[in-house]
């Protein structure tokens, strides 16, 4: 019990120490604020133009968009502890996991944490901003529901960070692997269009990646977006892909750790 | 400053395990509780340690065997790229060695990682591995928790760190508003955190003033007092101001007496 809480206590420093870094710099937070506004506002403006059957009216199409571009943010902060990591090996700042008792694979696993909730506190944000700034509509009574929906779906794009740190363990490098993946994941999970509008192979895609599933459940919660499936269906996929990803991510982080330590190469970058 | 002088003379280097058990019955030795057995093994102990680089056609280590008993102090020299710092690593757990092992009161960095990296402790040459955007204190209290230190001892641990480095001074400000000096007085205080029983450490000297040198000596010296082992790595013309119980070089993959 007592390793249990001084690891969740090592956990939270490399939070805090993500979250004193972030604040460090007064203009980030200013900044991030306006880039949530310029997206909102640009998307609000291109909705103007959508006119077609799938969305009666363009604030449907808004909205349909606002939440997408919410959990592709999620997934975008996921991703992000890959180039940290790597910011952290040309810093030698890593060296202190490898040295310390709490570890390297717990630090990495950890460093995911903060950017995880500082875009969960933002999607709060940007919702806000779209129905209060913009009018888009919120089904209040199941929007809740979205919030285990959103957690779920952040546990697992968590998993796929720590998937690819343990590639830039090895590589080095996985900074484009990473912007192609939030690309790829973006394009066949229904983030800016349904996918029903995909080719077959790209729809069988969308159909076995996490996204789609995550996307589709918040958008149901979120703003009465007809699901594909049930929604017992979607979670059960999602948990599927949790209970498959994080072993595996865990399994490839230690791997990872452990093959770069034998090359000599886990300080290096 | 003379560290504790202790075990080293190869005709009275009788193994700890042999002084601690003298005279005592088989009984004594079911109850010696697994505490005691690390404290009866050598501070650090390199088994036939290899290492070599990809596409390199010979070792940069070759077969290393190094004990060091507790309270020693050993000083290791050699050539730039000699395999001082590679030495290091894997001595303190950083990096698997080809063959060979390294142990730390007989503990493993591979089966007993979070034991082993409670006993070493490394300082790396430079003057990387600090935040930049973080205060002096942060960054003890955030080495405590990587410490795996309860809250009231990473306190204690880190006013006890202040003291020893000066670090009042430079309390609240900001990693990269500190001189190269300061700055390695934080990174020393960051690895006595949690008082290692071996020390390895790497330049230890550098960008250091003569307060600075002085304040590292004392620890130095503190941590062979209570029974801890120490590692000094420096190139051959740079000047430690101590007496090393042991002085050693790296030298073709081998290492030989200085």
């Amino acid at each position: 019990m007592k390793m249990l809480r001084s690891h969740l206590l090592a956990a939270r420093a490399i939070c805090h120490r993500d979250l004193l870094m972030y604040i460090s710099y007064r203009a980030r937070l200013f900044s991030h604020l306006i880039t949530v506004f310029v997206s909102l506002a640009s998307f609000y403006y291109i909705s103007r133009l959508v006119k077609v059957h799938e969305f009666q009216t363009s604030q449907k199409y808004f909205s349909y968009v606002v939440v997408g571009i919410v959990i592709t943010a999620i997934l975008q902060a996921a991703l992000s502890v890959a180039s940290t990591l790597r910011a952290e090996l040309l810093m030698g700042t890593f060296e202190r996991f490898v040295c310390s008792p709490f570890g390297a694979v717990n630090g990495i696993a950890s460093m995911v944490i903060f950017p995880i909730l500082l875009e969960l506190v933002f999607a709060v944000l940007t919702l806000a901003i779209g129905g209060i700034v913009f009018s888009m509509p919120i089904k209040w009574s199941t929007a809740p529901l979205a919030i285990p929906v959103a957690l779920g779906g952040a546990a697992l794009f968590g998993a796929l960070g720590l998937l690819f740190s343990a590639a830039v363990l090895v590589a080095k490098q996985t900074t484009a692997a990473a912007t192609y993946a939030t690309t790829a994941l973006g394009l066949l999970g229904g983030v800016y269009f349904p996918i029903q509008l995909l080719p077959d192979w790209g729809r069988f895609i969308a159909n076995i990646q996490p996204l789609t599933y995550a996307v589709s459940l918040m958008r149901h919660f979120l703003i009465g977006y007809p699901l594909q499936g049930s929604i017992v269906g979607d979670i059960l996929r999602i948990l599927g892909f949790l209970l498959v990803t994080f072993p595996l991510a865990f399994f490839a982080l230690s791997r990872g750790v452990r093959f770069s330590r034998r090359r000599a190469t886990v300080l290096e970058y | 400053m003379t560290p504790a002088k202790t075990h080293l003379d190869a005709s009275t280097n009788r193994s700890h395990s042999e002084l601690d058990l003298d005279g005592k019955d088989e009984q004594d030795h079911v109850e010696i509780t697994s505490r005691a057995r690390l404290a009866v093994e050598p501070a650090l102990k390199l088994s036939g340690v290899s290492k070599r680089w990809r596409r390199s056609r010979t070792p940069v280590l070759d077969e290393i065997d190094l004990e060091l008993l507790s309270g020693s102090a050993t000083w290791i020299g050699g050539r730039n790229g000699a395999g001082k710092t590679t030495l290091l690593r894997i001595a303190a757990g950083i990096i698997t060695p080809d063959a060979g092992e390294s142990r730390a009161r007989g503990l493993s960095p591979e089966r007993d990682r979070r034991a082993y990296q409670t006993e070493v402790g490394f300082l790396s040459t430079g003057n990387t591995g600090l935040y930049a955007r973080l205060t002096v204190r942060q960054h003890l209290r955030y080495q405590s928790r990587l410490n795996l230190l309860t809250t009231n001892e990473a306190e204690q641990a880190i006013e006890r760190e202040f003291r020893r480095f000066r670090l009042a001074e430079i309390d609240g400000r900001r990693v990269d508003r500190l001189s190269m000096g300061q700055r390695q007085r934080l990174r020393l205080a960051m690895t006595m955190l949690r008082e290692p029983t071996v020390l390895l450490l790497d330049e230890p000297r550098n960008s250091l003033d003569d307060e600075g040198v002085a304040m590292l000596l004392d620890v130095i010296a503190r941590t062979a007092a209570r029974g801890g082992a120490i590692v000094w790595c420096s190139p051959a013309d740079e000047t430690t101001g101590m007496d090393f119980d042991r002085q050693l070089i790296v030298e073709n993959g081998s290492l030989v007496p200085a």
